[in-house]
């Protein structure tokens, strides 16, 4: 199989990961965020995947890929959880709203 | 007293001396209704006293002496002396302040401030005992102020009158002019002798040259005090003070305790001094005699009369005869107060001064009249009266001097003097007629409502009437020598002159018929209005010290409002001014440092506060450029 030419998959990756950094940092919602995130750290996962095509014996970048998008869907779970409670609280998810960390 | 009882004399005289004191005090707590007799007794008791002293006086003076101050080593004494002209004036005085009292009492008995009078009498004649009695000159002096004061006081004592307090300002300034040159004498003595003692003086001096400057400093004193040309004019004026009192002053205390200065400094006095003090003594002895000559106050000419005859003990006192001016000064005690006492018994039935609107008052006032009958030919030098006697005494001195004296022109001093005694009758005689004979002439009072008085005032003028008769001093009554007197205080041998009795006797006879016999004068004349107005002195006086004093005053009083006070605004100014920067600069960079490290530490807060907006979005957007700038400068 012919390898794939590597800085594709960073440009992609790059491209993933600023897209998720700026869905992050612009949106409002709480959810959109955390989906900005998973962007973000599946950027990740594929800058993982590619560079563990120069080592094909031991396959660590893959085995760490799978091993973030456990911690991922963990994470997703508890964000989405607190998420759940923050709008039971303030009766809102909007992340301009939620300054109660000024006090 | 041949045998000598040892009498506590020291003890005496200090309780002498503090009588009256105690007396002022106790007055100024006394009902009004005791207070008269409360001073009678005080003074009587001290009469009685001073007549135990007299006859127990020692041989020698004596001293008694405390120490005041010592001054480096200076000692200042506290010390009186009592020697025979004290223990004289010693009487004199009290006898003359009991009878002005008792004459009081009668004379002010509707005064409501009878206690005050009364309290500053005791005053008065406590200061003078107090010169009589004084042992140095600083005593001396101190008493002598006190007198002023009490002067000041007693003159002033209507002072709801402005004349009256006005009057008193004059007397006590004019004093003042005395004084301060008395004072200078007392330094002066200091400074030649380093003592002020008199027994010590009296010896010091002798032999050593005598510095005239001193000699005159000391007579200012008693220019001033017994109204000796130029300062003279306070007297007449003082007139202003109740009668009573004018009596007092003019007989026994204050203008007698020049003529005591004298008699007590007299061996300090240079022969220059001496002429000096004659001369002045002539001049105020005319001066005063013709001032008298046209007044037509009755207490007026009374006061001229005694300037006229201070001026004539002084010039005694210049002619080297202490013990005539001395005796001249005692019998003037009696029948001087006796014609203010007589005068004041006139006033008191006509109630006016006025000699124009009295006359014909010897039918109404006998007793009075011929209390002042007697009194005003002793004053006068009328023969076998106390007057001549003493007169004689200082003139047939006078010419003693006069003889020794190189220069004829000394001769023009007893000649003076024996003209002035004829002056002395003129003016008397003059009063004399205008009071008690001719046409009752005031129109308010109808001359038989006019009546004695009672005994109180009566008593002591026919008293001191009596007392100024010849024989009590000498019983030859064409000369003096042999009298009691002149064995009480010794007098230099004297030259006697025969024709000089004589002499007197027909120039108070020209005086007398002259004197009665004068007519009202127009009062337009130069003659007539320089003797009303004794010589233009107060003129004078006005315009060589008060005007320019005024000037001066007015001068220094713009300088000050100009200069002085312009500098302290200017610099009040210039501190507001100043003030007004110091606050501008307060402001500006004081305040500024302070309100802009306010206003830069607010900026960095509201900077950094608008970092902590409490945003989960902002905080990341921090973290992501943070770790960029971190991997930045890692990477390059």
């Amino acid at each position: 199989m012919q390898p794939v030419d590597s800085h594709l998959f960073l440009i992609v990756g790059a491209a993933l990961f600023s897209i998720g950094l700026a869905v992050v940092l612009l949106k409002r919602h709480a959810i959109v965020v955390l989906m900005g995130i998973e962007l973000m750290l599946n950027a990740v996962n594929i800058n993982l995947v590619a560079f563990s095509q120069y080592d094909p014996d031991r396959l660590q970048g893959q085995m760490l890929a799978l091993f973030v998008m456990v911690v991922a869907a963990a994470e997703s779970a508890v964000a989405l959880a607190i998420v759940l409670q923050v709008y039971r609280h303030f009766r809102t998810a909007q992340l301009d709203e939620l300054n109660e960390l000024k006090q | 007293m041949p045998v000598h009882t040892p009498l506590p004399v020291s003890l005496l005289t200090t309780l002498l001396l503090s009588l009256p004191f105690v007396g002022f005090l106790a007055l100024a707590m006394a009902s009004r209704r005791v207070s008269a007799w409360l001073a009678i007794l005080t003074t009587s008791f001290g009469f009685v006293v001073a007549f135990v002293l007299a006859l127990n006086l020692p041989d020698q003076p004596l001293t008694i002496q405390t120490a005041w101050a010592d001054l480096s080593g200076t000692l200042f004494s506290i010390s009186f002396r009592l020697d025979s002209i004290a223990a004289l004036m010693l009487i004199l005085v009290h006898f003359v302040a009991l009878l002005v009292q008792i004459y009081s009492v009668a004379y002010l008995h509707d005064e409501p401030r009878l206690r005050r009078y009364f309290a500053y009498l005791q005053l008065f004649v406590g200061a003078m005992l107090g010169i009589v009695l004084a042992g140095n000159l600083l005593v001396m002096y101190a008493f002598w102020e006190l007198v002023g004061l009490a002067s000041y006081l007693l003159i002033g004592f209507y002072a709801e009158r402005p004349s009256a307090s006005k009057a008193a300002k004059k007397a006590f300034l004019m004093n003042r002019v005395g004084d301060a040159g008395f004072l200078i004498g007392i330094f002066l003595t200091y400074y030649n002798f380093r003592t002020l003692d008199f027994s010590v003086l009296d010896t010091a001096v002798v032999g050593g040259a005598l510095p005239t400057a001193l000699g005159l400093c000391l007579f200012m004193g008693c220019m001033g005090k017994s109204a000796q040309f130029p300062l003279l004019t306070w007297l007449p004026d003082a007139m202003e003070g109740p009668t009573p009192v004018s009596a007092l002053l003019h007989a026994a205390t204050m203008v007698a305790a020049g003529i005591f200065l004298l008699a007590r400094i007299h061996p300090l006095l240079s022969p220059d001094a001496l002429v000096v003090i004659a001369l002045i003594g002539t001049i105020t002895t005319v001066w005063g005699g013709y001032s008298a000559l046209f007044q037509t106050d009755i207490k007026k000419v009374l006061a001229f009369s005694t300037v006229s005859q201070l001026g004539l003990m002084v010039a005694a006192m210049g002619t080297n005869n202490v013990s005539g001016a001395m005796f001249h000064l005692l019998t003037h005690a009696f029948f001087k107060a006796g014609l203010f006492l007589s005068a004041g018994a006139v006033i008191h039935a006509v109630h006016t001064q006025d000699m124009r609107h009295m006359g014909g008052l010897r039918q109404t006032l006998p007793i009075t009249f011929w209390g002042y009958t007697f009194c005003a030919a002793a004053l006068a030098g009328v023969p076998f009266l106390s007057g001549f006697l003493s007169k004689e005494a200082i003139l047939s001195g006078a010419f003693d001097w006069a003889s020794h004296q190189p220069g004829g022109l000394a001769s023009l001093i007893p000649i003076a003097l024996l003209l002035s005694s004829g002056l002395t009758m003129l003016y008397m005689a003059r009063q004399w007629r205008l009071i008690f004979f001719g046409s009752y002439r005031n129109k308010h009072i109808p001359l038989d409502q006019t009546h004695e008085p009672n005994w109180l005032m009566r008593g002591p003028v026919v008293l001191l009437a009596i007392l100024s008769l010849g024989f009590w001093f000498s019983i030859n009554p064409f000369s003096v020598h042999g009298s009691w007197f002149f064995r009480l205080i010794p007098t230099p041998a004297e030259g006697h002159f025969g024709w000089l009795a004589p002499a007197s006797v027909a120039l108070v006879a020209v005086g007398g018929w002259a004197g009665f016999r004068m007519n009202a004068p127009r009062t337009d004349t130069i003659a007539v209005r320089l003797s009303l107005e004794y010589g233009f002195l107060d003129s004078l006086f006005q315009y060589l010290v008060i005007n320019p004093t005024q000037k001066l005053a007015n001068l220094l009083s713009r300088t000050d409002r100009r200069l002085v006070d312009g500098t302290v605004n200017n610099l009040g100014i210039t501190l507001v001014v100043l003030a007004y920067i110091a606050r501008a600069i307060d402001r500006l960079v004081i305040d500024g440092v302070v309100n802009g490290a306010a206003w830069i530490a607010s900026f960095f807060g509201q900077m950094t506060r608008s970092v902590q907006n409490g945003r989960v979005q902002s905080y990341i957007m921090v973290t992501v450029v943070g770790l960029v700038l971190v991997l930045w400068w890692l990477l390059y």
